[in-house]
């Protein structure tokens, strides 16, 4: 099977949840690259103190709130994207494509913009952190937090576990779709 | 749009029944916004209540029948010197009120930064110890002992602000501590519902024995009335190394000085957090237009205008936002309001405050929030023909 083609096919036909799936990522990794980045400056001038504990505290609770706001959002844009292609994936079942190579599809469609959205966010991130140093009072003094390589390394995997756990329970719906019965709605 | 006024008010009155009759169908979308605002609410506010927090904190300290003499380019008292030879002249000026015995209601007072351990951070924090003399208790009558007593005249004794003593080591009653290379007493706990609760006052004279400190900070008056306050600058302000400001006017200028950093990342975080609350929004929006396709394409098809179904689908959108944010603030309010912190332009501790104006931000940012996102689909559903509703379904 092409894989490719058939995703990018699926997100040209309907091409709105992977919008909505992209500019999610997008905000919420811009977010959570400007928390951890401007804890990692403040931490800096703070030599490892008490206060960079507290510090990291708060930055990886803003982390926390970016990741779980960014899963909810693709699992909603996923289900409503399973829900009304429903006849479709059918089909396909139908057709004899596995439970799981359809699951796989699914995940891939929320993975591709939650990705390329999430890599976007952590650059756009970096751009925001050296406009706050630069506006803030004082902002030169803090350290420029270094490029957010370990970032990007943890961070795309993240965008890909996210789409995994977002596509979770549509897909236990479509494992547990019975054929006949998908088939017989289209009529 | 081809209806009169009256006919578009009932018809979106009806739409929108219609519509909040089911979003129980609705849910898991709906709740994703509800979520999502009150997610933004969360990262938005705490800061914003800290900022509301430290200007109620300065504003409640500030009484206009009291005013402060510093010396000229003094950012605040603890910066300021009283030359010890302007006090006389100080005490003699006009609009000054008076005691039963005659004697001027002028206070000659001490600031000091000190540092003590923040029980919560295991850290030095900053406070201040302020040295008041008999007058300056006389004049400021928030004070309210919640223990113990007041210092004794020339004694190495303190009282400690009720939040100070939350928040510090070494402050509960009748300790003794070491401050300013001297050893002190405890004597007594305090609140006044202002920054000073994050303050030690100790007694001036102490205060000058102990330091062998022949120049107070700063000097604090009683005006006969607010309205004597120019006649008092004018007599003050012939020493020219003396400036004189009304109580509130002095905090004010230090609310001025507080920093914006703590707003601008609060904006920040809110408006990325919004951003994804806002493609949430768009999403739920047009699920819910999808979902009532045919209800839509049938009120269409039987008059109903484009423009009361499109508001419908915004008010919707507007709802579950503020519903969002109510959730949110309640978040917030149980977490941070009252909280201590030590904090302020001169150190000391304040209470975060989940204010009225801090839910009305909140609020105003969720609405906006909802009205952005409910654009794109209500406009699509207000511009369809019937044609294309109906093919929609």
């Amino acid at each position: 099977m092409k894989f490719v083609p058939f995703i990018w096919a699926a997100l040209r036909r309907k091409p709105v949840h992977a919008v909505l799936i992209f500019t999610s990522a997008l905000f919420c990794f811009a977010l959570i690259g400007v928390a951890l980045g401007a804890g990692h400056s403040l931490a800096a001038i703070d030599h490892g103190g008490r206060q960079s504990a507290q510090l990291n505290a708060i930055t990886e609770t803003i982390a926390a709130i970016g990741l779980a706001i960014i899963t909810v959002l693709t699992w909603n844009a996923v289900s409503h994207s399973v829900r009304l292609r429903m006849p479709e994936l059918t089909i396909l079942k139908a057709l004899g494509y596995s439970t799981g190579l359809i699951i796989t599809l699914i995940w891939s469609e929320a993975a591709a913009p939650s990705v390329v959205g999430a890599a976007m966010g952590l650059l756009l991130s970096r751009g925001i952190l050296l406009l706050f140093l630069h506006l803030l009072p004082r902002g030169d003094m803090l350290p420029v937090p270094p490029w957010p390589l370990a970032l990007f390394a943890t961070g795309l995997p993240a965008a890909v576990l996210v789409a995994g756990i977002a596509s979770a329970i549509p897909a236990l719906r479509i494992s547990r779709a019975d054929v006949a019965s998908e088939l017989a709605r289209l009529r | 749009m081809n209806t009169n006024p009256k006919t578009a008010m009932r018809q979106f009155f009806a739409v929108t029944a219609l519509g909040l009759r089911s979003l129980h169908t609705r849910i898991a979308n709906s709740l994703v916004v509800i979520f999502a605002l009150a997610v933004v609410m969360v990262g938005l506010l705490p800061l914003l209540a800290a900022s509301d927090g430290l200007i109620s904190s300065y504003t409640r300290a500030a009484n206009p029948s009291r005013a402060l003499v510093l010396s000229v380019g003094a950012a605040t008292d603890g910066s300021s010197t009283i030359p010890q030879n302007s006090l006389k002249s100080i005490e003699k000026s006009p609009g000054i009120a008076r005691t039963r015995d005659g004697l001027a209601m002028a206070d000659a007072e001490f600031f000091r930064p000190v540092k003590l351990l923040n029980l919560t951070t295991e850290e030095d924090g900053l406070t201040g110890l302020i040295g008041m003399g008999p007058i300056g208790f006389a004049m400021t009558p928030e004070i309210r002992l919640l223990s113990g007593r007041l210092p004794h005249a020339g004694n190495a004794e303190i009282i400690a602000g009720d939040l100070a003593e939350r928040k510090f080591a070494g402050l509960a009653l009748n300790t003794q501590m070491r401050l300013l290379g001297a050893s002190w007493r405890v004597v007594g706990i305090f609140h006044t519902g202002s920054i000073l609760d994050g303050d030690l006052i100790a007694d001036a004279t102490a205060m000058k024995l102990m330091q062998n400190q022949p120049d107070y900070n700063f000097v604090m008056v009683k005006l006969d009335s607010p309205a004597q306050f120019e006649n008092f600058r004018h007599a003050v302000t012939v020493d020219k190394r003396l400036i004189a400001l009304k109580q509130p006017d002095y905090y004010l200028m230090l609310i001025r000085r507080i920093p914006v950093t703590p707003l601008v990342v609060a904006y920040t975080l809110g408006l990325l957090l919004g951003m994804g609350a806002l493609s949430g929004t768009v999403h739920t929006m047009y699920a819910a237009v999808s979902a009532r396709a045919r209800e839509i394409a049938i009120l269409r098809a039987i008059g109903f205008d484009g423009a009361a179904v499109a508001a419908s689908v915004v008010f919707e959108a507007m709802l579950l936002a503020s519903l969002g944010a109510l959730l949110g603030t309640l978040i917030v309010w149980l977490w941070v309001d009252g909280h201590p912190w030590n904090g302020g332009i001169q150190g000391g501790v304040f209470r975060f405050l989940v204010t009225p104006h801090v839910a009305l931000v909140g609020q105003g940012w969720a609405l906006v929030t909802a009205l952005i996102g409910a654009l794109p689909p209500a406009l699509k559903t207000g511009r369809a023909t019937v044609i294309d509703a109906l093919r929609d379904r």
